[in-house]
């Protein structure tokens, strides 16, 4: 593994909100700060490269995402990113969202979408390109997928599921579609239109863009080919009436869920001696 | 990956690296000087000279390797140059491949195509493929087995242009980032450069030479240390610095009380060239800065100008270094000394002169040594005033660089009216402005300059103008207009005063009207004065008017932005329209940036007005109106589409950001 400013590691974990943070903090035991940083892991070790390192990004959107993707690969070098979070999901009938998905249940993203970058010609919205990576298809096909099944995870989430349901969180692989603004208005002509033309993506957020595309850029040297992955939660339906109310109260849980099952995932990294 | 093929590629790089610097051995003193450096926090620490910690020179590479940047930032003959290369030998005695980016062979024709090239890594293959040995390519350096550092020196970012200079430092900024295994080492004049992120970079310089040094040094050579015990506090400020021990130990060049001095005694004594044989060596270096914005020129142009002896001598004398057909002086300073000479002797201190003789603000030296020059009190004070009227900030570096605080005969009156001047723009609405300020006032002795720097008001500054002890009689004039401020309107007469030749008296006015009521009938003439003044006035008026939010004033400053043929009224237009912006009604500001959307594509071609609006927006946080970032939004999004290539999109993106950042509590 390759050295960075302050180390190494091979698995860097981005989170966004405090409240991811927070569950991060728990789920990982992340006791030690790197100083004057904004790293932490779960120990400080003597020498030799870390297995997980996390930090926060100073703020949402995808500005500060890549910025903070840029400065944890110069920092760690870490072979493999992870995106770990909340997202709001897309409501299609009877409470339920598209692939069946619930509040509360995580999203392995195996393609990422940005909304944003459209051409306004005339009365059409015509989307423009720019380049950036997709989430790992080696994690997806060889961890993410073979663990969609397990419940091992669970056990770490640590967090009262809302409500009265008593479900349990489910893994579903899909697209992610991120943008610069928190959808969350159903009479939003622009909501309207992005949940639309993105009829596939499974959540909505505004970060994944910035990472994908930082890990894009990253992609400058023979010795240096990062891996990204995307998890996120469902905290509430963007189309929904509810939604702030939702994301409100399943914020919480959902950010555990999603770290829990990025944690399963890592663990299974760190566990191979050959990666 | 280690194979031989690689192995082979890591010794011809170091081999080519290692001729390289065989080819330029002059360069390095002989016997080599022991340098220590200081290391400061940020950049206010370093214009106090307030070092955190000293070190010798090896720790540059260490830290460079392990924290990725460092920048060694001095004045000119401070041995910038003779550590980067001892730094490179010592790379080659080490498994540590060193590449060298040199800027003194930055030619005009690489202005031309630095412009054509996009991202970083296409603009740092070019600058190794054409600033260094031509076997390095990023892609080779990158593919070197992980067991090799890679360290790579910048040498004389103030060689280039000041935007070029920056836009260097953009590109080695980024590359620094995702290079593996790489460090970069950067030598630069002592002035602020803007990196993506400050703490990123570790920030050196070259401390002067010890006495005990410099005695043993001069025991070496000539058996005692008489020559420095008797010198005066001056010479031995400049023995302090390597280049003038090290001309005094090779070339027998004597210290003067001065650096032109001392190097006017190089020419004579070392090169035996006469006055008439400087003269003309002075015109060609002159134009060779003009024709080229190079330290590089071509070897025949400069021989048709003065001739086969004076090139020969210049030549033969080791001064003058060939490399093909391109030649350049073996140090700046005596390239810059000539330039001067010939800038003193012509007596034209117009804005272009100025910005030829320093790389368009980029490199001070040749305004010192030609400050040095002067021989009577009124010259010298009329050449800061012409410097002061192109660069407020060249005059600071003027007065302090180079040794000439307190060596040149520019009068107290004047240097403390640069320094009030200055003072004044702490308090100024731009921020980038108050930086630069505050940096221009750190250059000063803490002595001269603590008052002002502790000022928290503009009034402040009147009683210490006011108990200056006056010696020449044009300080009254500009005591007076300078201590104005309140209700009462400004006289007729004091705004005619922005008509004034005298470029001192012209600004202070300029200044003076932007902080008083100014009456409508005095507006209205400044606006059909504008039609009719030179350029100079022309920006004097429109930095007026930036101050009176009116539809008329804003009309007038958008007819000069899209009209004017001068581009510093087009900067100063584009600066007063987003300070009408700031302190304007909510109408006024929606209609400027409405306009300047509007222009988006002219201004995106116009380099210093889009630089200037993007450093003008970031305002005093507690003077931005409440809807500042919502108003400027829709401008920035104008720019953001107007760009098609994703890294200027970028910038955009991140300027929106880093204003959301900025002012978003206000919103």
């Amino acid at each position: 593994m390759l050295d960075g400013k302050l180390g190494s590691t091979k698995v860097g974990v981005l989170t966004i909100t405090d409240e991811e943070f927070t569950a991060a903090k728990r789920i990982f035991k992340l006791r030690f700060n790197f100083p004057l940083s904004p790293y932490f892991a779960n120990k400080k070790l003597a020498a030799g490269p870390y297995d997980i390192v996390v930090r926060q990004a100073s703020d949402r959107t995808n500005t500060p995402a890549m910025r903070a993707t840029n400065a944890f690969i110069e920092d760690f070098r870490p072979a493999f990113i992870f995106l770990v979070g909340t997202a709001g999901g897309v409501l299609k009938k009877q409470k339920k969202g598209r692939d069946g998905t619930v509040l509360g249940d995580v999203i392995a993203a195996d393609f990422i979408d940005y909304t944003e970058f459209v051409k306004l010609h005339g009365r059409q919205s015509l989307l423009r390109k720019i380049p950036h990576d997709h989430p790992s298809l080696y994690i997806r096909e060889n961890i993410a997928g073979p663990s969609r099944d397990s419940t091992d995870w669970h056990a770490w989430i640590g967090v009262k599921r809302p409500g009265r349901d008593l479900g349990r969180p489910r893994v579903i692989i899909g697209n992610v579609a991120a943008g610069e603004k928190i959808l969350s208005s159903p009479s939003s002509s622009y909501q309207k239109d992005v949940v639309t033309k993105f009829d596939k993506a499974l959540a909505f957020e505004t970060e994944s863009f910035g990472v994908a595309h930082q890990v894009f850029c990253a992609r400058k040297s023979v010795h240096y080919n990062p891996q990204f992955f995307v998890v996120r939660g469902l905290s509430d339906f963007v189309n929904s009436r509810e939604a702030e109310t939702a994301r409100k109260n399943w914020t919480p849980y959902a950010a555990s869920a999603a770290l829990a099952f990025a944690r399963l995932i890592i663990e299974k990294l760190v566990a191979d001696s050959s990666i | 990956m280690t194979g031989p093929n690689l192995v082979q590629q890591v010794d011809v790089l170091r081999q080519s690296v290692e001729a390289y610097l065989d080819s330029s051995r002059e360069l390095e003193p002989t016997p080599s000087f022991a340098y220590s450096v200081g290391w400061f926090e940020n950049y206010e620490s370093l214009f106090q000279g307030e070092a955190s910690t000293t070190t010798g020179i090896e720790a540059i590479s260490d830290l460079a390797i392990s924290t990725g940047r460092v920048l060694i930032s001095g004045k000119g003959g401070g041995a910038k140059t003779v550590v980067i290369r001892r730094l490179m030998r010592q790379c080659l005695k080490e498994k540590t491949v060193p590449a060298v980016l040199d800027l003194k062979k930055w030619t005009s024709l690489q202005y031309q195509e630095w412009k054509t090239l996009v991202g970083s890594v296409v603009r740092m293959d070019y600058l190794l493929a054409n600033l260094g040995p031509k076997q390095f390519s990023v892609m080779q350096l990158d593919s070197l087995p992980l067991n090799i550092k890679r360290l790579i020196f910048v040498d004389g970012l103030n060689e280039v242009t000041q935007g070029f200079g920056q836009e260097i430092i953009e590109t080695i900024d980024e590359y620094a980032q995702l290079a593996v295994l790489t460090g970069i080492v950067v030598a630069d004049r002592m002035a602020r450069r803007t990196f993506i992120d400050e703490k990123r970079w570790r920030i050196a310089s070259i401390a002067p030479l010890t006495a005990d040094e410099i005695r043993q040094q001069l025991t070496h050579k000539f058996g005692d240390t008489a020559l420095f015990d008797a010198a005066d506090a001056d010479t031995r400020a400049l023995l302090s610095s390597p280049y003038f021990l090290n001309s005094l130990l090779r070339d027998g060049t004597p210290t003067a009380h001065t650096s032109s001095g001392t190097i006017h005694n190089y020419f004579v004594q070392h090169v035996s060239l006469s006055e008439p044989e400087i003269d003309v060596a002075g015109g060609a270096a002159y134009f060779a800065y003009k024709s080229f914005r190079s330290r590089s020129f071509p070897i025949d142009d400069f021989r048709k100008a003065v001739g086969n002896k004076v090139t020969n001598k210049l030549i033969d004398a080791k001064a003058l270094l060939i490399a093909g057909t391109l030649a350049s002086f073996d140090h700046h300073l005596k390239h810059d000394f000539l330039a001067s000479r010939h800038a003193v002797k012509v007596g034209d201190w117009s804005p272009e002169v100025l910005g030829v003789l320093t790389f368009d603000a980029s490199s001070f030296d040749a305004l010192f040594m030609s400050l040095q020059q002067m021989t009577s009190s009124d010259d010298a004070d009329d050449l800061i005033k012409n410097i002061y009227n192109w660069n407020p900030y060249g005059a600071a570096y003027a007065l302090t660089d180079g040794g000439s605080q307190g060596r040149t005969l520019v009068s107290s009156e004047m240097q403390i009216v640069i320094i009030t001047m200055l003072a004044e723009r702490q308090w100024d609405l731009m921020k980038a402005t108050q930086t630069k300020a505050k940096d221009a006032l750190r250059l000063f002795p803490k002595t001269e300059v603590q008052r002002f720097l502790h000022a928290s008001r503009l009034e402040e500054l009147f009683p210490i103008v006011n108990s200056v002890s006056i010696k020449q009689r044009w300080f009254h004039e500009w005591k007076r207009l300078f201590t104005q401020k309140g209700k009462v309107a400004a006289r007729d007469a004091d705004v005619k005063q922005i008509l004034n030749e005298d470029s001192l008296l012209g600004w202070t006015a300029a200044n003076v009207l932007k902080r008083l009521p100014v009456p409508e009938r005095s507006q209205v003439l400044l606006r059909k004065l504008i039609r009719k003044q030179d350029k100079t006035v022309r920006w004097r008026i429109v930095h007026v008017l930036g101050s009176f939010p009116t539809k008329k004033n804003l009309s007038l400053l958008f007819d000069r932005l899209d009209r004017d043929g001068y581009h510093w009224v087009r900067y100063g237009a584009t600066r007063s329209l987003v300070e009408m912006a700031a302190l304007g009604s909510d109408q006024i500001r929606q209609q400027i940036f409405a306009g300047i959307a509007k222009r988006a594509k002219a201004l995106s071609r116009d380099e210093k007005s889009l630089r200037e609006f993007g450093s003008a927006i970031l305002i005093e946080q507690k003077r931005a109106p409440k809807n500042w970032v919502a108003r400027l939004a829709p401008v920035i999004e104008t720019f953001y589409n107007v760009e098609s290539s994703f890294e200027k999109r970028e910038q955009w993106r991140q300027m929106a950001f880093r204003l959301k950042g900025e002012y978003e509590s206000r919103i």
